[in-house]
């Protein structure tokens, strides 16, 4: 679980610091205020923290160069040169840094001329948690078939989060004994929205299976086929409310029917009840809105919403608060209110005015 | 001119006139007297334009626990809409029958919701007024020029010359 987010003089960044929720963290702003960056730091820091931890033998300059590696084909910088993710003209190191526990924390600094990032750390927790899971805009299911080889053999223009997902996703499925009670309700649930259940065959092979018929994975609705991936990474053990790493997911709402927002958001709170940490980053007033309607605080629920926006300067700041209607300030309302005013003027020309 | 309507009131400071059209109360001017009719609970009249206006206050501290729940089943049932549909149609009957509708006529419902969810409802209130959005070719006229339903903030945004606001306990009169 990630407590705590410090990122200065890296990419769009000067300096943020978020205190995230242990159950569900939702982010909201215009584009250009740099969410993605921020759930990709935050995959960044979680994945390399879990590496670490897992091979406490490997060189510190070894597992720096595979950082700086890794960071290079999540952000993709211009030209493949990380200190072209330095802040543009920030005179400090830009350093990204995660507290995951009160005592375990890991940070990355590099600057514009580096070649591989330094790396901090405090010593891991015993009971160190599982890898985190980054569900990026786009769904994968529709070109899993071989882009992992074509991935590592060619320069696609996808960033690793695409393949670390294809990954996750054609691995086999956990022992049912292991299945968490919450996991196997959740997977049930995602079936049912769907009318069937995507079957994976390995090697990236996906098809849609109903009761009687098989069908393309391609044939199948953009939304159901985001819908698979929660389902498959759950089957997977990928995601294991309690054991496993955050899970990131950037946009959800992207190509999901408006009237599925309300199932998937109640499947997420479920999770996150169950000890599953969730940041999602969104611009949709429906999947918002259903989190401020459908979390229950008695039921545990522990909901932040974070906006971030460009304060004095142009530097993005980010406010949080649990409370919907404090959201501030709150760019998808604000769309509306937009609508609202364009209403007026076309309607009503100088009334009021 | 100030009107006010369960606690919150408007000032229409360039309006030519200005009514508490549901006027229930014989002893006042502008008694309506039709209590089988729906009803707006403004009129507001200007040079060019009418303005029909329909406050609902679900958000008021004071409001009864009943109307409240009201409103929230109207929400539910989808309701809402038809019901603010049914004051609009009743009230420009009736001042049709007073001969008061020689101008563009528009309704402009104050609901104290979140923003988010009156877009929705303007565009369902919308739909009612005008079925589908559908004019006949026979009409001379349009019989609604625009409606559109605000809370007290994106009021206040929109109309500088006519503010709202909600009234303090000790504020409040009756009327």
């Amino acid at each position: 679980m990630i407590q705590r987010l410090e990122i200065s003089n890296f990419m769009s960044f000067k300096r943020l610091t978020l205190d995230l929720s242990p159950g569900v963290n939702v982010i909201i702003g215009e584009n250009g205020t740099g969410k993605t960056h921020l759930l990709k730091a935050a995959w960044a820091l979680a994945h390399a923290a879990t590496a670490r931890a897992k091979s406490p033998d490997q060189s510190t300059e070894d597992f720096e160069k595979i950082l700086a590696s890794n960071l290079i084909r999540l952000f993709l910088p211009l030209d493949d040169r990380l200190g072209k993710m330095h802040h543009h003209g920030a005179t400090d190191h830009a350093i990204i840094a995660a507290q995951f526990t009160n005592t375990h924390r890991f940070s990355a600094k590099f600057f514009n001329n580096s070649r591989s990032v330094n790396v901090k750390h405090s010593p891991p927790p015993p009971h160190l948690p599982g890898e985190p899971v980054f569900i990026p805009t786009k769904e994968v299911l529709s070109f899993m078939k071989g882009f992992a080889s074509l991935y590592n053999k060619y320069e696609l223009s996808f960033d690793s989060t695409y393949d670390h997902l294809c990954l996750l996703l054609d691995l086999p499925e956990i022992r049912p004994e292991s299945l968490h009670p919450k996991s196997k309700w959740a997977i049930e649930e995602l079936e049912r929205i769907c009318c069937g259940r995507f079957h994976f065959y390995g090697g990236g092979k996906v098809t849609f299976k109903t009761e009687n018929s098989e069908y393309s994975a391609n044939a199948m609705a953009e939304g159901f086929r985001k819908a698979g991936i929660l389902a498959r990474l759950l089957q997977t053990g990928a995601i294991q409310p309690g054991i496993s790493g955050p899970l990131i997911w950037d946009e959800p709402e992207s190509n999901l029917n408006p009237r599925l927002m309300k199932d998937l958001v109640q499947i997420l709170l479920e999770l996150a009840r169950q000890g599953q940490q969730i940041i999602l980053s969104t611009h949709d007033y429906v999947l918002l809105k259903c989190f401020d309607l459908l979390m229950d605080q008695a039921s545990g629920d522990h909901v932040l919403f974070h906006s971030l926006y460009r304060g004095d300067g142009r530097i993005i700041c980010s406010d949080s608060t649990p409370n919907y209607l404090q959201i501030a300030p709150n760019a998808i309302s604000a769309t509306f209110a937009d609508l609202t005013r364009e209403h007026v003027t076309r309607r009503m020309g100088g009334l009021g005015k | 001119m100030k009107l006010e309507e369960r606690g919150i009131e408007i000032e229409f400071t360039d309006a030519l006139d200005a009514i508490i059209f549901d006027q229930m109360d014989r002893n006042h001017p502008n008694y309506h007297g039709i209590s089988d009719m729906h009803r707006v609970d403004f009129v507001v009249e200007f040079p060019l334009d009418i303005v029909f206006v329909e406050l609902k206050d679900p958000a008021n501290p004071r409001a009864r626990p009943e109307a409240i729940a009201d409103f929230h089943r109207e929400i539910q049932n989808g309701t809402l809409a038809h019901t603010l549909a049914e004051k609009f149609v009743d009230t420009f009957f009736y001042r049709w029958a007073e001969d008061k509708l020689s101008k563009h006529v528009h309704y402009l419902c104050l609901v104290t919701l979140e923003h988010e969810l009156l877009q929705s409802l303007s565009d369902d209130l919308a739909r009612r007024l005008s079925p589908a959005g559908k004019v006949s070719s026979r009409w001379q006229r349009h019989p609604l020029r625009s409606c559109h339903i605000f809370n007290i903030q994106t009021w206040n945004q929109s109309f500088p010359k006519w503010p709202a606001k909600r009234l303090s306990s000790t504020d409040s009169q009756p009327h």
